[in-house]
């Protein structure tokens, strides 16, 4: 196990935030909630910023204030909102993150901001938003780090950054023994890139599904009032009530796919479950 | 931690074209009779400062949340400020002494005894300034820091007032022990000094561990 938490909890004024969550060893683990859900917070406990008031949380399966500064340098980091002096350049990090990390990989960095196309010697205050995001991944991923930790790294990007983006997180899990966790505010990102999702709510994870599973099995039902009476409600997770009646979501969408037909049934995206999780209503 | 040093000096090397240029006004002041002792204690005082410019520099724009996600300790990290600010005064102070001492020599206009005395006690002086404000630094961060310290520097004052009112109730007056202090040997003196400076940095180290290993990011 690269990373678990267990019974995490935090407590602020009108906030709190109470998970248990795993990372295992080749997974990409996706973390999706609203903003303000709890993602930063579960980030910023998992790497030991803040304090916890309660339960225990493993790297290496070590407690988190057992890790050495050599287990440190086996965890690479992007947040979206914080990195490295923009008063520096590539230049400058290159040194620095020598001195830093035995495992980094020079060649590599430096090869990865040419593509880029990242100037090495313009301060970072002075890159686009995209540059900046650009250049915290590939730092984060400069040292051979077992696990990847990733707070929105690509806020504020365009499509083809994003992509872009994404093939340097899907080219990192090439190697194996490697696991990344990651949140996104763009949910598709994470479709096509995690092996399981965590939905999170109000501090609590509403649900955790291998997004295969959640892709493939989980369902939209929109059915009118006098459809939803004559419903098999076995299988319905959420409910929420709509003009036109009900919009229903399920884990058994085969099932109501070959017992009604006839009804409008919908693939279960990240975004929809998300909604149907937080508004439905729960049967 | 060696990464962090690299680091502070990189932004040190950075921002060198305003250090220099004091550096350089200093030097032609030499020329027009500026007392040497107070330049070196200017420049030391300066390159003291940086310390704490690259503090706010690793503060800025939520800069420690991923500072800290880097491998070292945050008792690394102290360590460094310290080291980075001792280390960076002292060698400053070296320099602008030699070059003080490389003028006596040229222009043998100098004497070199009370410059070296004057400097070594600005030396003490920005240490114990560092000692004193680098906690503050850690507790309130760059902004709050700055008006921290002025309160703690009105606080220094009010009690070295209310001691020397208390002092003339026992008939002592501050002229007379400051008299007293200029009696005693210049070595003992400074001995005297580098002692109060060390059990400063002590206590200042051990309580900005303390005030770091809190700190919520």
């Amino acid at each position: 196990m690269m990373l678990k938490l267990e019974n995490v909890q935090k407590r602020y004024d009108g906030y709190s935030l109470d998970c248990s969550l795993e990372l295992r060893t080749g997974y990409i683990t996706g973390l999706v909630g609203l903003n303000g859900a709890g993602k930063t917070t579960i980030f910023k406990s998992a790497l030991g910023l803040i304090s916890v008031d309660g339960g225990g949380i493993q790297i290496f399966n070590k407690e988190l204030k057992d890790l050495t500064a050599e287990d440190r340098e086996e965890i690479g980091v992007v947040h979206y909102d914080s990195g490295f002096s923009g008063y520096l350049t590539i230049s400058n990090l290159t040194v620095i993150l020598k001195n830093l990390y035995k495992k980094f990989d020079k060649e590599g960095f430096e090869q990865k901001c040419k593509e880029g196309n990242l100037p090495f010697n313009k301060m970072i205050k002075n890159f686009s938003t995209g540059m900046k995001a650009k250049l915290k991944l590939i730092v984060a991923m400069s040292h051979h780090a077992k696990i990847l930790i990733l707070d929105e790294p690509t806020a504020g990007l365009d499509v083809i950054a994003r992509d872009e983006l994404l093939d340097y997180i899907r080219s990192y899990m090439q190697e194996g023994d490697r696991s990344i966790l990651i949140s996104s505010h763009i949910s598709k990102d994470l479709e096509t890139l995690c092996d399981d999702v965590y939905l999170i709510d109000q501090g609590r994870i509403i649900l955790h599904e291998e997004t295969d599973v959640l892709l493939d099995r989980y369902g939209l039902l929109k059915t009118t009032n006098e459809q939803y009476k004559e419903l098999d409600h076995q299988h319905i997770i959420r409910r929420y009530k709509e003009a036109y009646g009900y919009r229903c979501l399920t884990d058994h969408k085969d099932f109501y796919v070959h017992k009604y037909p006839d009804l409008v049934m919908e693939k279960g995206t990240i975004d929809e479950v998300l909604t149907l999780m937080i508004r439905g209503e729960r049967l | 931690m060696k990464g962090l040093f690299i680091k502070d000096l990189i932004l040190l090397k950075n921002q060198a074209k305003f250090y220099i240029l004091f550096a350089m006004i200093c030097g032609l002041m030499m020329f027009v009779n500026f007392n040497p002792g107070y330049l070196i204690g200017y420049m030391t005082l300066l390159a003291m400062m940086f310390t704490f410019t690259t503090m706010s520099y690793d503060e800025f724009e939520n800069g420690y949340s991923f500072l800290f996600t880097l491998p070292f300790t945050r008792k690394d990290y102290v360590k460094e400020k310290y080291g980075f600010g001792i280390l960076i005064s002292v060698t400053v102070w070296i320099v602008f002494l030699l070059a003080v001492l490389l003028k006596s020599v040229i222009t043998k206009d100098l004497d070199m005894g009370p410059i070296f005395a004057t400097a070594l006690m600005y030396l003490f002086m920005i240490q114990l300034f560092c000692a004193v404000n680098l906690p503050i630094q850690f507790k309130f961060g760059a902004e709050k820091g700055r008006i921290a310290f002025i309160g703690v520097t009105a606080v220094a004052f009010a009690a070295v007032f209310g001691l020397s009112k208390i002092g003339k109730l026992f008939g002592m007056s501050m002229i007379e022990v400051i008299d007293r202090i200029d009696t005693i040997n210049p070595i003992y003196l400074f001995g005297i000094t580098a002692c109060i400076c060390i059990v400063a940095y002590v206590i200042s180290y051990s309580i900005s561990v303390k005030i770091m290993e809190k700190k919520q990011f």
